[in-house]
């Protein structure tokens, strides 16, 4: 059953249009990530839901009713915000019973429920406090559970980790995660972590100045990138442009400014000089010495110019004979001796499986 | 280190600025109000000479007027405030700019010409009256309570609005929004989420508009009738040679006590109310057409009820005779030719102007200076924001009760205006303090460090680094100043030399003796005056922002 509905969703602010034309369907109780640069349009999408700004053209179904001319105190959201938004006046139990006071729930079950929903975000034993003694991570928590107790049909989520600490980020993260699962509740929400995107949800929709570039389950995302811009944005890759040089039923080799390289699709998608994009993520490269290396295919000559260690995997970047740059990592299986390998300067052999690279004709730009 | 670096060479110079202003505000301030808290303890406790046994129910008679008063005063200044800064700020009223650019003419306005202006229209023969009387409404005497509640309200709305329209800009829409989300109705989030977050702001704006009142003396003066209010007493004992010269002091004394009290109080509760917001999510504005239109005619209605006195005040300062009559029978300059005619006041005003601004400004900086470098001296700024609290009456008071028998040079403090520049330097040094202090919060302290590890002397580095980036803020503090010294008339009242008058003791002085189209005249060359000063030194403000971008 879908729950949210966009459907054709325009918003401008003066000549400059936000949110450009998205339609998204969304299932009940799916958490559903919007994932893109800052002023991508992804909080402006998600304040339309909630009733925050007014849809240009374009209709908002929840739950099967249309409801751009509801205010948002009648839409039934649920809403936790990037700054937790907590009342800095009230202790954390009122906080909590700030949305059952609205609807005048009789007291003793405002109780109950508010224990129990503190109880769901680990703060028993804190309502009394007021939200200045609270860390970010509880203010955040203070504000789940605000948000929830209302069972709302939608839950949004605007940045909600992006003032937290790494460590708190993951933790809370968690915590949503099985939270919205344990209440089987629909949810968006807004990042431009593409991490915690792809660790969070369940379909993801990556969107770039008011459009949505590509939807779809993480891994989909991941590993079937529908243009250049996903393939760069999600996970870190090596994004070279070219042309096919020439083609056979599951191979075909691309020209990249005079670097050829195999790849394994063939005329199943491309025709012969076509222009194309290729995405080479930097754990398939394999960088070898040059001494123990036979020609093959996508082997190229190379020298290190960086390299950075960073506990269970090494980065670097190796410059190729004709000045092209390609960022490389790998995993320290060996321990120690793996880390020694090599050493900036060193003359080295790159080594590309033409089945890790990623390909497509749809060009989006960087 | 910094530190070690500001004991250098160079410190000797500074240190002799930091040295010069303490001593200042020491002997102008500190000693005499230590001094008059002390004379009115031995006065009181003085067993060879007791107070009359009717005294204290006199002093409390006198004290509940005095609160009474300022607290009708806070309740309806505040009423009227509250209101229209969240039509302003919330609902995006029409022509804000303009509603809030009009009020500042009772901000520029001294107290005492609000009072003047509403016997103008409200007064026995005021316009408001007649026509009240003409649709049969007996309009009481504003002569007493009444109108003092009236003056000081009209005249303490703009501050209050503009403190409380401040505080409403701080209000992050997240938390808003969320209780909307929850299903709350707006009305219900002004009043439960709105107005308790900024709490400080109200009772930073009551705690203003109370002292303002405790301290207020041209209302009383002009307006008070036989209400009697402590400030009011202190000056007519202090005057009066019928009055009893103990009754300054002590009443002094109390209203030192009741002005610190209030103000421990308040900022206590300011503490407990105040939270932070540490994310810049903008503000919440809603959108409702009825609320807009009821808003706009609101404020404007207040506008120019606000405005009518100052209008009457212009119109009066033309009049030849102004009774009984809808507009004055006849109009002449005369009244000008007569105001412009006494040079003295004009003169006096200006002299202070020119000495009292320039010493305000210069201490401002020294001890905003000293407060941001030298964290050790910031409880020095008690003392310079005392006069802050302290009605001016007591300012005037404890500097006569101090300096009265002292000469320089032959000259006699309390006879030549020097012991005059010096009180009304005291009473305006915080107005003029606060915003050169929040300039110098603004700055960076790793700027002067840096000119200093480049070899700059700490005095060198202030000039160069600092001084250049707080001349905006200094323009904007002048501006201020002028204004405040050109309406300063409690403590003018209480230590003016004999003979020797400005545009302010002028207009309350012909108010008194019923020339009221004379003061009038007066009161509008005082408005114009604080009104240029006020736009040159906006002007140059503005061009110094621009200019640092």
């Amino acid at each position: 059953m879908v729950d949210i509905s966009i459907r054709n969703l325009v918003k401008k602010f003066g000549s400059s249009t936000v949110v450009n034309d998205i339609s998204i369907d969304i299932e009940k109780g799916q958490m559903v990530a919007l994932l893109g640069p800052s002023g991508c349009g992804k909080t402006t999408l998600l304040r339309m839901i909630a009733g925050f700004e007014q849809p240009t053209s374009g209709d908002i179904i929840l739950k099967g009713q249309r409801v751009n001319d509801i205010p948002p105190q009648k839409r039934n959201v649920g809403i936790v915000f990037q700054d937790y938004a907590v009342f800095p006046t009230m202790t954390v139990f009122d906080n909590v019973a700030y949305g059952l006071k609205i609807k005048k729930i009789p007291k003793d079950q405002i109780f109950n429920e508010v224990m129990h929903y503190l109880s769901l975000v680990g703060l028993i034993g804190l309502e009394k406090r007021m939200p200045s003694q609270l860390s970010g991570g509880q203010q955040q928590r203070v504000a789940l559970a605000r948000a929830l107790i209302t069972k709302p049909d939608v839950l949004l989520l605007d940045e909600p980790l992006s003032n937290l600490d790494a460590a708190l980020r993951l933790k809370i993260r968690k915590e949503i995660r099985k939270i919205q699962k344990q209440l089987s509740i629909t949810a968006v929400f807004v990042t431009h972590d593409q991490e915690e995107a792809m660790s969070i949800a369940d379909q993801v929709f990556v969107m770039r100045n008011g459009f949505v570039m590509q939807g779809g389950m993480p891994y989909e995302i991941y590993a079937k990138p529908g243009n250049d811009f996903v393939a760069n944005f999600i996970g870190r890759s090596n994004i070279l442009y070219g042309k096919t040089l020439s083609l056979d039923a599951h191979s075909a080799l691309v020209d990249t400014k005079g670097l050829k390289i195999q790849i394994a699709c063939g005329t199943e998608k491309f025709s012969v000089g076509q222009d194309v994009w290729i995405s080479i993520r930097p754990q398939y490269l394999r960088i070898r010495g040059r001494a123990n290396t036979t020609p093959a295919a996508n082997t190229f000559a190379a020298m290190i110019t960086y390299l950075e260690y960073l506990g269970t995997f090494t980065k670097g970047e190796v410059r190729l004979a004709d000045g092209i740059e390609l960022e490389f990592e790998f995993y320290h299986v060996d321990g120690a001796s793996d880390v020694a390998r090599f050493a900036v300067g060193d003359e080295v052999v790159v080594e590309i499986d033409p089945a890790s690279v990623i390909s497509g004709n749809t060009m989006k730009g960087l | 280190m910094p530190s070690l670096v500001r004991r250098a060479d160079n410190s000797v110079s500074i240190r002799s600025f930091f040295t010069f202003a303490i001593v200042f505000v020491s002997l102008f301030l500190a000693y005499p109000v230590i001094n008059l808290l002390a004379s009115s303890a031995s006065v009181l406790f003085n067993t060879q000479k007791p107070m009359p046994p009717d005294f204290f129910p006199y002093m409390l008679k006198v004290t509940l007027n005095t609160l009474y008063l300022a607290f009708l005063t806070t309740v309806c200044s505040l009423g009227i405030a509250t209101p229209l800064a969240l039509f302003i700020v919330k609902f995006r009223v029409r022509h804000v700019g303009l509603w809030l650019g009009l009020l500042t003419v009772p901000l520029i306005t001294p107290a005492f010409i609000s009072s003047f202006s509403v016997i103008i229209i409200l007064g026995r023969t005021g316009i408001i009256t007649k026509l009240l009387k003409m649709v049969g409404i007996p309009f009481p005497s504003i002569y007493g309570l009444l109108g003092l509640v009236i003056t000081q309200t009209l005249h303490t709305i703009p501050y209050s609005l503009l403190l409380l329209v401040a505080g409403l800009k701080t209000v992050p829409r997240h938390i808003e929004e969320a209780a909307q989300s929850m299903g709350a109705p707006v009305p219900r989030i002004l009043r439960g989420i709105v107005l308790p977050y900024i709490a400080p702001h109200i009772l930073m704006a009551a705690l203003m508009v109370f002292l303002t009142s405790i301290g207020d003396i041209g209302a009383p003066l002009i307006i008070g009738g036989n209400y009697k209010v402590i400030s009011m007493e202190i000056y007519t004992n202090f005057v009066s040679y019928l009055g009893d010269e103990r009754i300054p002091l002590i009443f002094s004394a109390w209203l030192i006590l009741l002005s610190s009290l209030l103000m421990i109080g308040a900022n206590k509760l300011m503490r407990l109310t105040n939270v932070r917001h540490k994310f810049r999510v903008g503000i919440m504005e809603y959108d409702s057409r009825p609320v807009r239109i009821y808003g706009t005619v609101m404020l404007m209605v207040i506008v120019v009820l606000m405005l009518l006195p100052y209008l009457a005040i212009v119109i009066q300062s033309f009049a030849v005779r102004w009774n009984n009559s809808w507009l004055p029978p006849a109009y002449t300059l005369e009244n000008y030719r007569k105001a412009l005619g006494d040079h003295t006041a004009v003169f006096s005003t200006l002299l202070l102007l020119c000495t009292v601004t320039p010493i305000t400004i210069f201490l401002g900086i020294i001890f905003g200076y000293m407060y941001s470098t030298r964290p050790r001296m910031r409880w020095f700024s008690y003392i310079t924001l005392l006069p802050f609290i302290l009605p001016g009456v007591v300012i005037g008071v404890s500097l006569i009760q101090s300096y009265s028998t002292v000469k320089i040079f032959g000259l006699s403090l309390s006879g030549s205006i020097l012991l005059l520049i010096a009180s009304i330097s005291m009473r305006r040094l915080p107005v003029v303090l606060k915003p050169i202090e929040a300039g110098f919060a603004k700055i960076d302290p790793g700027q002067e460090e840096a000119a200093v590890s480049l070899g700059a002397g700490e005095f060198k580095a202030f000039i160069t680094v600092i001084f250049p980036q707080i001349k905006a803020t200094m323009y904007s503090a002048i501006v201020i100043g002028l204004i405040k010294v050109v309406t300063e008339l409690s403590s003018t009242l209480i230590i003016y030399p004999p003979g020797w008058r400005n545009m302010s003791l002028y207009v309350a002085y012909y108010v008194n003796e019923g020339f009221i189209s004379q003061a009038a005249a007066m009161a509008v060359l005082l408005i114009i005056m604080v009104g240029i000063g006020t736009v040159v030194s906006n002007t140059l403000s503005r061009k110094e922002q621009q200019h640092h971008g």
